[in-house]
């Protein structure tokens, strides 16, 4: 066991490093936890910032934009581009309706060649609601002006068209599935191929792998202790992030599904290992080190669903993606996300999600072990 | 001479520069693919149930079940025979929404949403719709049905985007960009270290040569700037011309951020080589941190957090390099004036200044070799 | 019979690094591989050790084949190589321990065993020192500890005294005389000569993978015409002279330039004489007078036409 002695040895005199690493890492996590809950803030018609230019002088004009003020908060806006390009960019406004001179009259004279103009930010889905809005009050208005109704009334009416009452109701979240374990494939991606694979480049050193391989101990029990040693670094680190988990939420861990959870990321953290192991067999510079760990985490991330839900995937991406452990991982917590008294837990695609990542991280492991034999160099 | 040199040991280092470039032209193409998808592509049918506790509002019930037949329809029924089953039903989750019809209408949903808002959207504008026939209808019944056929026509008043909008898929490139241009901290860095003696062994040999210390870094350093800013400029012709990006017309300006962005990348390595105390790694590990903390600020994982950022500590956004860097990039798109872009390049600038003659202070008194 | 290498090649790409290449080593012998940089010291030290994949040949060690796993044949070899081969991150006793652990799995002897082989490098009160703390000497010696302190029979050195102090340096060869003193077998690659002649039983002379020459010592130098090298300051002879001289029994060339005359001789008991008569008789002014002994250089220089150090 000498070897994995040693490893321990190695891992402490770069414990700064790591729990550098780690801590940078949970708290990363934490605060996407915090800020990332909800993604659907995005979607939300309810009530946004938008801005209308007004530049005519018509009660319609002025309608359109009094209707809209009861719907959202209109925020103040000069005329100006850079000032527009502004707002939307920093999203202080998420739509600007800009209304011309002149429109009231041709849309009182003639609806239908009368013209708006509109910008978007970033959330584009927002503001398709607010076009809808829009159409939906001139269709009505036109509406009332082809029937014949003058138009001060035929304002008076459109405006006061009633609104269905919206009724949120909570939903309590007893049920313990937690989006800090949604973004854990980025986390733990970074966080353990960082740690883990600083050690492993220490054995990589020419002269260093030279003597241990002239040695009589086989490379093959040098590297599983490795190996081993790697592993228990994993847990050691998955713990910590479980601590960070159970603070922020205790049923996170001791509800059902959180206990599912739980074992999902521990699967999770042992791909993760796998992954640096194997990676550790051919990486021989620290250097690079960053640049392919950036590439794993984001790239796996994005394509698995952790940052994009994966409903809102291309198929042509998820069918790449299936290829890769972090889908799994988080189609089994999207399942675990969705359970309620009503809708219980979907044992089976917990358990071939579970299942695949398991056979991945296998793979990893012998493909690393076989490819770390005794050999002679060419 | 020198700087020929420093240039040649940078291209030499093949797999730190593989990677480097790998690392945007991979990850352009994953966000290019991933932000393809339609949002729309894989829409299923919103499930819904309807509780009729009045007779008023029967024509809604039947709109309703009109959508939810035919072809592609836009909602799914679920039977409920009572308004308990109904809300258990919606909180379980196996209902989006739940309308309850009375006098009036009521929607009940567990959190907003696209579904939920394309619902209230249906719902609103049935309310609309028949109070405007009814009222038409109490005074001009015979004009009643072109009116419905002209509401069925719709209306195209609105007509889109003035100019160019923002878009928050793009923005991921140009962070993306900015994380090349930061990527060369890390060459920064090793500019830091080898002439400390007290860190590097290689530091030490030169140490001894009767060269300037700062004669060796500026060299270097410049070399370092001019690769990155080469290879950031790589990454924007990737995502130009194989992803189809867009990122303005003008090649000098494109060409201006590569070489500010990795100036600034490449200095901030320095200043953290320098001024960070301990083991060289510890002080890699600690560069690497603080730069993880840059993209998140800047948004990249999650854009609510750019977002809080701002409305907390707006200065922080405002000198976050990651945000510049990619402002930078996104002011060419969007603004039609320069007034944006050169803003984030001299605050660029300074920082870098600032940086290097932190790292040059530090680096000239540092005379022994102390470890 | 404790090494054979029977006609080695290895070729890299284009260039023959090893060209049938022979070798034998025998129990006790310290055998010095002597050639140049790039000459295959280390490429033959890489296939012996099975870490080099070789095109023709064969190699036995200790009677049998040599392959990477051979770990029979393994433990009883040490290897110090030409580059320190430590962990930064342990501790002088801990990289003793680590590897001298890959070799002795009983606890005990092992502790016995590090212990003794910080004694033998004198490195008693570094032990809890990291390499980065260490002179260069200081760590070529924990260099050595790792590589022998498993006790084996068969010690391979690559040039373990590059850029090393002269004090360490002769430490470490009365270290490895010692060694051999102890029942070790020992191959001894450099390019210094000095350290060869100081303490090889046997030389192997190599030069662009090739045999050169072998034997002891006193047999290479046997094997040369030069048996006595004369240096001579002088500050004015004529080419005629210098001529006259070259044509003195058993000299057969000499040179001047830079104010030195240069005569080599072969083997004789009068040649310094000789020579110093006939400057006397020819009144020329001399100062001072060295005469050298031919060393391996000259044996190198011989045979090649090259030196051995550039």
């Amino acid at each position: 066991m000498q070897t994995l002695k040693y490893f321990f040895k190695i891992l402490n005199y770069h414990k700064m490093v790591l729990l550098i690493f780690v801590g940078l890492f949970v708290g990363l996590n934490i605060i996407f936890t915090e800020f990332g809950g909800e993604i659907t803030d995005v979607f939300s018609p309810q009530s946004l910032n938008i801005g209308v230019i007004n530049r005519d002088d018509h009660p319609i004009s002025d309608g359109l934009e009094a209707y809209l003020g009861g719907l959202h908060s209109i925020v103040p806006l000069e005329d100006d581009y850079t000032a527009m390009q502004d707002a939307l960019f920093f999203l202080d406004a998420a739509y600007i309706l800009i209304i011309d001179n002149g429109f009231g009259e041709t849309f009182y004279n003639d609806p239908d060649s009368a013209g708006l103009t509109n910008k978007k930010a970033a959330e584009a889905a927002a503001g398709f609601y607010v076009d809808g809005q829009i159409d939906s009050y001139l269709l009505a208005l036109r509406a009332y002006l082809s029937a014949g109704f003058e138009l001060e009334r035929a304002l008076a009416l459109t405006g006061s068209h009633e609104r269905v009452n919206v009724n949120i109701i909570e939903r309590e979240h007893i049920y313990g599935a937690s989006f800090y374990f949604q973004t854990l494939p980025f986390v733990f991606i970074s966080v353990i191929v960082l740690s883990v694979a600083t050690v492993l480049v220490v054995y990589k050193k020419e002269e260093l792998a030279k003597r241990m391989d002239v040695s009589p101990t086989p490379k093959l029990r040098r590297q599983t202790q490795i190996m081993v040693g790697c592993v228990v670094c994993t847990l050691a680190i998955w713990v910590v992030f479980m601590v960070g988990a159970y603070l922020l939420n205790p049923p996170a861990l001791t509800s059902t599904v959180g206990l599912l959870q739980v074992i999902n990321s521990l699967v999770l953290a042992v791909v993760c290992v796998s992954l640096a192991f194997l990676m550790g067999q051919f990486i021989k510079k620290a250097a690079v080190l960053l640049a392919i760990v950036q590439i794993l985490a984001l790239g796996l991330s994005f394509i698995s669903g952790v940052f994009v839900p994966q409903e809102f995937l291309a198929d042509g991406v998820l069918a790449i993606a299936r290829f890769t452990p972090t889908y799994w991982y988080i189609r089994a917590q999207d399942m675990l996300a969705a359970v309620s008294p009503t809708i219980g837990v979907d044992m089976r695609v917990f358990l071939q999600s579970i299942g695949i990542q398991l056979g991945f991280a296998v793979a990893m492991f012998a493909v690393a072990l076989a490819f770390g034999r005794e050999k002679r160099v060419s | 001479m020198r700087f020929k040199y420093s240039l040649l040991t940078l291209l030499r280092s093949k797999s730190y520069l593989f990677w480097t470039l790998a690392f945007p032209i991979i990850l352009g193409t994953f966000f290019n693919v991933a932000f393809s998808g339609d949002l729309m592509a894989n829409f299923e049918p919103i499930p819904i149930a309807v509780v009729e506790e009045s007779g008023v509002n029967t024509m809604f019930n039947e709109i309703l079940h009109q959508l939810a037949d035919g072809e592609t329809p836009m909602l799914r029924i679920v039977p409920a025979t009572s308004l308990y089953e109904a809300e258990t039903l919606l909180i379980g989750g196996e209902i989006t929404g739940l309308f309850v019809l009375r006098e009036d209408i009521e929607l009940m949903v567990t959190r907003t949403g696209i579904n939920q808002s394309i619902l209230q959207t249906i719902s609103n504008e049935f309310v609309r719709r028949s109070a405007t026939i009814t009222d038409i209808a109490a005074e001009r019944p015979d004009l009643v049905m072109d009116i419905v056929a002209q509401m069925n026509a719709g209306i195209d008043v609105n007509q889109g985007t003035a100019g160019l909008g923002t878009d928050i898929v793009i923005y991921h490139f140009y962070a993306l960009l900015a994380m090349v241009c930061f990527m060369g901290s890390q060459a920064g860095f090793k500019v830091s270290i080898d002439v400390q003696a007290g860190v590097s062994p290689l530091a030490a040999r030169r140490s001894v040569a009767p060269t300037k210390k700062m004669a060796l870094v500026v060299n270097e350093f410049f070399a370092a700037v001019l690769i990155h800013g080469v290879i950031t400029f790589i990454s924007v012709a990737y995502l130009v011309f194989i992803l189809g990006i867009n990122f303005g017309q003008s090649l000098p300006l494109i060409l201006l951020v590569c070489f500010v962005g990795s100036l600034a990348g490449i200095s901030f390595g320095m200043l953290m080589a320098t001024v960070l105390k301990g083991k060289e790694n510890v002080r890699e590990a600690t560069m690497t941190a603080i730069t993880f903390v840059f993209y998140a600020a800047a948004g990249l994982f999650q854009s609510q957090i750019r977002l809080m950022v701002r409305n907390a500590a707006p200065i922080a956004d405002r000198i976050n390099p990651i945000t510049l860097i990619s402002d930078a990039f996104a002011s060419l798109v969007i603004y039609d004036t320069l007034d944006r872009y050169f803003r984030s390049l001299l605050i660029l600038l300074a920082m870098s200044a600032l940086f290097l003659v932190v790292s040059a202070a530090v680096l000239r008194r540092a005379r022994y070799a102390d470890s | 019979m404790v090494v054979k290498i029977d006609n080695l090649v290895k070729r890299y790409k284009d260039v023959l690094a090893v060209d049938h290449f022979n070798m034998e080593l025998k129990e006790g012998e310290i055998l010095g591989l002597l050639g140049p940089n790039g000459s295959g010291k280390s490429t033959t030290i890489n296939c012996i050790l099975a870490l080099l994949k070789y095109d023709k040949g064969t190699i036995e060690v200790f009677g049998q084949e040599m392959t990477p796993s051979s770990y029979n044949i393994k433990k009883d070899i040490g290897v110090v190589m030409q580059n320190v081969a430590v962990f930064d991150e342990l501790t002088v006793f801990e990289n003793i321990d680590y590897f001298c652990g890959l070799y002795i799995k009983d606890t005990a002897k092992r502790k016995q065993y590090v212990k003794e082989a910080i004694q033998f490098v004198a490195l008693e009160g570094y032990e809890k020192f990291l390499p980065k703390k260490l002179s260069g000497g200081l760590l070529r010696r924990l260099n050595i500890a790792c590589g022998i302190a498993h006790k084996p029979k068969l010690i391979i050195l690559d040039e373990p005294t590059v850029a090393v102090d002269p004090q360490s340096r002769d430490y470490i060869l009365k270290g490895i005389q010692e060694l051999n003193r102890q029942g070790a077998t020992i191959i001894y690659t450099s390019h210094y000569m000095e350290e060869v002649e100081q303490i090889c039983t046997r030389i192997i002379i190599i030069d662009k993978g090739r045999n050169i020459a072998e034997g002891t010592k006193e047999a290479l130098k046997q094997m040369i015409k030069t048996g006595e090298t004369v240096r001579i300051n002088i500050l004015n002879i004529s080419k005629e002279q210098v001529v006259q001289i070259s044509a003195l029994p058993n000299v057969f060339s000499a040179e001047y330039a830079d104010e030195t005359l240069v005569v080599h001789c072969e083997q004789g008991k009068h040649n310094l004489a000789n020579i110093l008569d006939y400057l006397s008789q020819n009144q020329i002014v001399y100062d001072r007078v060295l005469s050298e002994l031919p060393t391996l250089n000259d044996v190198f220089l011989e045979m090649t036409g090259n030196q051995l150090r550039d």
